[in-house]
C-alpha cells in the first residue's frame, strides 16, 4: 500500500492566502510515501511546506511559479504503476480529454495527472486514467466558475489503485473514491 | 480593620522609617503579604503612601508588582471584576502613575513605558470591553515618548510588548484598530521595529482568519503596516535581506485577500484603497502585491457578472467595465517595471474576464496589450514559448469576437509561433493554433480548412526539423513531432473536420513508419512507444464499432 499525494494550483499568495485549515490538519507529515504537485504553488514557502509532508516530491511548472527550474514534464514510476505529471497549460485545449489523451500515450504511462483548469476530474479512458486533482485552496479561475478546494490521495496496491477525492464543500470535507485496475496486457514489454 | 487600623499605622511606620532600603522591602511585603481584595478596597490609602516614600526609592517596581498581582487576581476570578469598577481601580492607578512619571522626570525611559506595560495588561484583564481606557494607556505613553530620542533595545521590547498586549487580547484585529493612539506608539519604532511590529499584526489577522471589511478599516491598517508598504527611509532600502523582503512582501499579498465585504460598493472602495497603497510601493513591491489585487478585483468582477447595469439612485453603480479599468492602471504599472511575463499573464486573465462579461473593446484591448509585451519585451525563447501557449489557450476560449477582430488576433498568433527560435517549439505552437479554428461548442467555430493549413504548416516545418537534424548530426532526429502531428491529424478527424480523409491519416502513419525505418534497418515501427500506442488507438477505435469505427474502417495499421 503506497500512498501517493496529488495535489496543485495553490496560487498562494496571489488567488488564496493559505490552504484551509481543514486540509491542513488532515495532511500530517510520514503519513504519505509520494507527493505529486502539478505546478503553480507558487513561492518557496510551499515548496518547503510539502518537503515537511514528505521528503520525496516531484512538482512539475506551472506559468505562475516562482522557481522556474522546475520541468515542463515528469514521470515516475510507483509499484506496477508509471505516472506522468504535468502542470496542463501547455496542453492547447485547456482541459481538453483528447488533447490530454494524446500527452499520456507521449510519456508513456498509465496515470497522467494535470492541473490548471482548477476543476477535479478523473477520466478512464483506452490508455489509461487522467487525474486533475483541482486546486488544493479552492483558488479563482478563468476556466471553472465556484471552484471548491480539493486534492487527491491515490492508493497504489498491486495492479489496483483507489483514487480518494478530498473536497471541502461548504466547510465541510467531503470524500469519495474511485477503483481502477491495471490490466497486465496494457503495455508491452519492450 | 484592616483598612481602618492596620494599614494606615502600618504606612505610617514605613514613612516615617526614611530609610530607602526599607521602605521598599516593606512595600513589597505588604502587597505580598496581604490578600488582594484588601488591596483593592484601600486602593487610594496605599497608593496615597508612595509619593511619600524617599525619593530613591524603586516606585515602578512596586507600583508593577501591585498591578500585576491585582491583574492575576482579576484574572483567576471573574467574579470579582465589579468590585475594580465600584473603587475606580483604573483611575486611581493611572493618576498615581501620571505622579510618579512627573515627581522622578530622569528615570529612563524604559520605567515609564514598563509602567504603562504593566497597566495595560491590568486594563485588558479588568476592563477589556472599556477601549477608552486602554486607548488612554497608550496616549499616555504616546505623551511620555515625543520629544524623546531614539529608544534603546530594551525600551523598543516594552514598547512591542506594549503594542502586543491588544493584539493578543482582542483575536479580532478590527478591535485594535480602533484604538487611535495605537499608530502614534508606532510612530515611535525605529524603521525596523516597526516593520516586525507590523508583520505580528498581519500574523494576528491571518491567524485568526480576520476580515477587514470597511475602506476605513483597511484605511487604518494599512496606516499601521506602512513601513511594509513603502519605503520610510530610503537609506534602509540597501540594507534588507532578500529573504526578508520576500517574506514580507508575500504577506501583505496573503493580507490583501482578508480585505473582503460582499456589498460590491464596498468591495469597490476597499480595492481602490488598497490600489493607492501598494502604488507606492515602487519597482521592488509591486510585482509581489499586484496579483493578489487584481485577483481579488476578477472576484468582484464574476460577482457583478450576473446583475444586469441598472443605474438606481444617483451615483452610478460599480460596473464590470469600471473595475476593468482600474485593472487596466494597475497592470500598466506593473508593465512599466519590468515584469513583462507577469504582466502578460494579467492581461490575459483580465481578457478572459471581459469576454465573459460581453465587452468585446474591453478584452480586444487586453489582448493587445499582452501582444504589446510579447513582442517589445519578452525576449527569453523559453519565456516566448510559454507566453505564446498562453496566448493561444486563451484566445481559443474567446467567444465574444467578431470576425474582423477575431481574425487579427489569430494572425498575430500563429505567426508568432511560426517565428520561436527553435523548429519544434515552432512546430508544436503552429498546431496549436489549429484548435483557434475549431471549437467544440454548439456555436463554436469550426473552420476545417484552416485547421488542415495549420496541421500542414506544421508537418513542413517537422520535416524542415528533420532535415537540420540529418545535417548537422548526421542522423534523423526522434519522429515525435510527426506523432504529436497524427494524433491532431486524428483528433480533427474524430470530430468530424471533412478536410481529414482516412487517406490522409493513412498517408501520414506510413509517412511516420518509413522515417523510423529510414533511422536503422532493424528498427521496427513498435520501438517507438509513442506511435505504437497511437497505433493501437486507433485499432481500439476501430474495434469499438459504432460511427467511429466505421471511420476507422479502412486505415491499417
Amino acid at each position: 500500500m503506497v500512498l501517493v499525494l496529488a495535489l496543485g494550483d495553490l496560487h498562494i499568495p496571489h488567488r488564496a492566502p493559505d490552504l484551509p485549515a481543514k486540509f491542513k490538519s488532515m495532511l500530517v507529515p510520514g503519513k504519505i510515501q509520494h507527493i505529486i504537485c502539478t505546478g503553480n504553488l507558487s513561492i518557496k514557502e510551499v515548496h518547503d511546506y510539502l518537503k515537511t509532508l514528505c521528503p520525496d516530491l516531484h512538482i512539475t511548472r506551472g506559468e505562475y511559479d516562482e522557481d522556474t527550474r522546475y520541468p515542463e514534464t515528469k514521470t515516475l514510476t510507483i509499484g506496477q504503476f508509471k505516472l506522468g505529471l504535468c502542470h496542463g497549460h501547455q496542453v492547447i485545449p485547456w482541459g481538453d480529454l483528447d488533447s490530454l489523451a494524446m500527452l499520456q500515450r507521449q510519456l508513456d504511462v498509465d496515470i497522467l495527472v494535470t492541473g490548471h483548469t482548477h476543476q477535479f476530474t478523473a477520466y478512464k479512458h483506452e490508455g489509461g486514467v487522467v487525474i486533475n486533482p483541482g486546486s488544493a485552496t479552492g483558488a479563482h479561475s478563468s476556466i471553472t466558475y465556484d471552484v471548491n478546494p480539493s486534492f487527491v490521495l491515490m492508493d497504489i496496491d498491486g495492479l489496483r489503485v483507489v483514487v480518494y477525492v478530498y473536497e471541502l464543500i461548504d466547510g465541510e470535507v467531503k470524500v469519495d473514491k474511485i477503483d481502477f485496475k491495471k490490466t497486465a496486457s496494457i503495455h508491452t514489454a519492450h | 480593620m484592616y483598612k481602618d487600623t492596620v494599614l494606615p499605622s502600618v504606612l505610617e511606620q514605613v514613612v516615617n522609617c526614611k530609610d530607602e532600603l526599607a521602605q521598599f522591602y516593606l512595600m513589597e511585603c505588604i502587597i505580598q503579604v496581604f490578600p488582594d481584595e484588601y488591596h483593592l478596597q484601600t486602593l487610594e490609602t496605599l497608593l496615597g503612601a508612595y509619593p511619600q516614600l524617599q525619593s530613591t526609592v524603586d516606585i515602578k517596581t512596586i507600583l508593577s508588582q501591585l498591578m500585576d498581582r491585582l491583574s492575576n487576581y482579576a484574572a483567576s476570578n471573574a467574579e470579582v471584576l465589579p468590585e475594580f469598577l465600584q473603587v475606580e481601580a483604573f483611575t486611581k492607578l493611572s493618576t498615581a502613575i501620571g505622579r510618579v512619571i512627573e515627581a522622578q522626570a530622569d528615570i529612563p525611559i524604559v520605567g515609564a513605558i514598563s509602567l504603562h506595560v504593566s497597566l495595560l495588561t491590568f486594563t485588558l484583564r479588568v476592563h477589556p470591553d472599556r477601549l477608552d481606557y486602554v486607548d488612554q494607556v497608550l496616549g499616555s505613553c504616546v505623551k511620555k515618548l515625543s520629544g524623546k530620542p531614539k529608544l534603546d533595545n530594551r525600551a523598543t521590547k516594552q514598547v512591542v510588548a506594549l503594542l502586543s498586549a491588544p493584539l493578543d487580547k482582542y483575536n479580532d484585529i478590527v478591535t485594535a484598530l480602533r484604538l487611535s493612539n495605537y499608530p502614534r506608539v508606532m510612530d515611535h519604532l525605529d524603521n525596523q521595529t516597526n516593520k516586525v511590529m507590523a508583520m505580528l499584526i498581519i500574523q494576528s489577522i491571518m491567524k485568526n482568519n480576520t476580515l477587514i471589511s470597511t475602506a476605513d478599516k483597511v484605511e487604518v491598517l494599512f496606516e499601521l503596516i506602512k513601513g511594509l508598504i513603502t519605503d520610510l527611509d530610503a537609506t534602509t532600502v540597501d540594507e534588507v535581506d532578500e529573504e526578508d523582503f520576500s517574506e514580507e512582501q508575500n504577506s501583505v499579498a496573503r493580507l490583501i485577500h482578508m480585505l473582503h465585504n460582499n456589498d460590491p460598493e464596498e468591495m469597490f472602495k476597499i480595492i481602490c484603497s488598497v490600489k493607492k497603497h501598494i502604488m507606492r510601493g515602487g519597482p521592488r513591491r509591486l510585482p509581489f502585491t499586484v496579483p493578489s489585487l487584481i485577483f481579488s478585483a476578477l472576484r468582484l468582477v464574476r460577482q457583478l457578472q450576473g446583475q444586469d447595469g441598472d443605474v438606481v439612485g444617483e451615483e452610478v453603480p460599480t460596473t464590470p467595465k469600471k473595475i476593468f479599468q482600474l485593472l487596466n492602471e494597475i497592470i500598466e504599472a506593473l508593465s512599466s517595471v519590468s515584469s513583462p511575463e507577469l504582466a502578460l499573464r494579467l492581461y490575459l486573465q483580465c481578457a478572459e474576464a471581459a469576454n465573459d462579461c460581453d465587452l468585446e473593446p474591453v478584452a480586444y484591448e487586453f489582448f493587445t496589450e499582452a501582444f504589446v509585451l510579447y513582442e517589445e519585451e519578452i525576449a527569453d525563447s523559453k519565456a516566448q514559448v510559454t507566453a505564446i501557449h498562453l496566448i493561444i489557450g486563451t484566445l481559443q476560449r474567446m467567444n465574444v469576437f467578431g470576425v474582423e477582430n477575431r481574425d487579427t488576433l489569430t494572425h498575430k498568433a500563429t505567426g508568432y509561433s511560426a517565428k520561436l527560435l527553435k523548429k519544434p517549439d515552432q512546430c508544436r505552437a503552429v498546431y496549436a493554433c489549429s484548435h483557434l479554428f475549431w471549437v467544440d461548442d454548439q456555436d463554436g467555430i469550426k473552420d476545417g480548412e484552416r485547421v488542415l493549413l495549420c496541421l500542414k504548416r506544421a508537418l513542413r516545418i517537422a520535416n524542415a526539423a528533420q532535415q537540420m537534424a540529418n545535417v548537422a548530426r548526421g542522423s534523423s532526429g526522434p519522429v515525435t513531432l510527426f506523432v504529436e502531428i497524427l494524433n491532431k491529424y486524428i483528433y480533427y478527424f474524430e470530430k468530424g473536420n471533412p478536410q481529414i480523409t482516412s487517406a490522409t491519416i493513412q498517408g501520414l502513419i506510413e509517412l511516420i513508419t518509413t522515417e523510423i525505418q529510414g533511422d536503422s534497418t532493424s528498427a521496427l515501427p513498435t520501438s517507438d512507444p509513442f506511435f505504437t500506442s497511437t497505433l493501437r488507438y486507433i485499432q481500439f477505435q476501430k474495434q469499438k464499432g459504432g460511427i467511429l469505427g466505421e471511420k476507422y474502417e479502412s486505415i491499417k495499421v
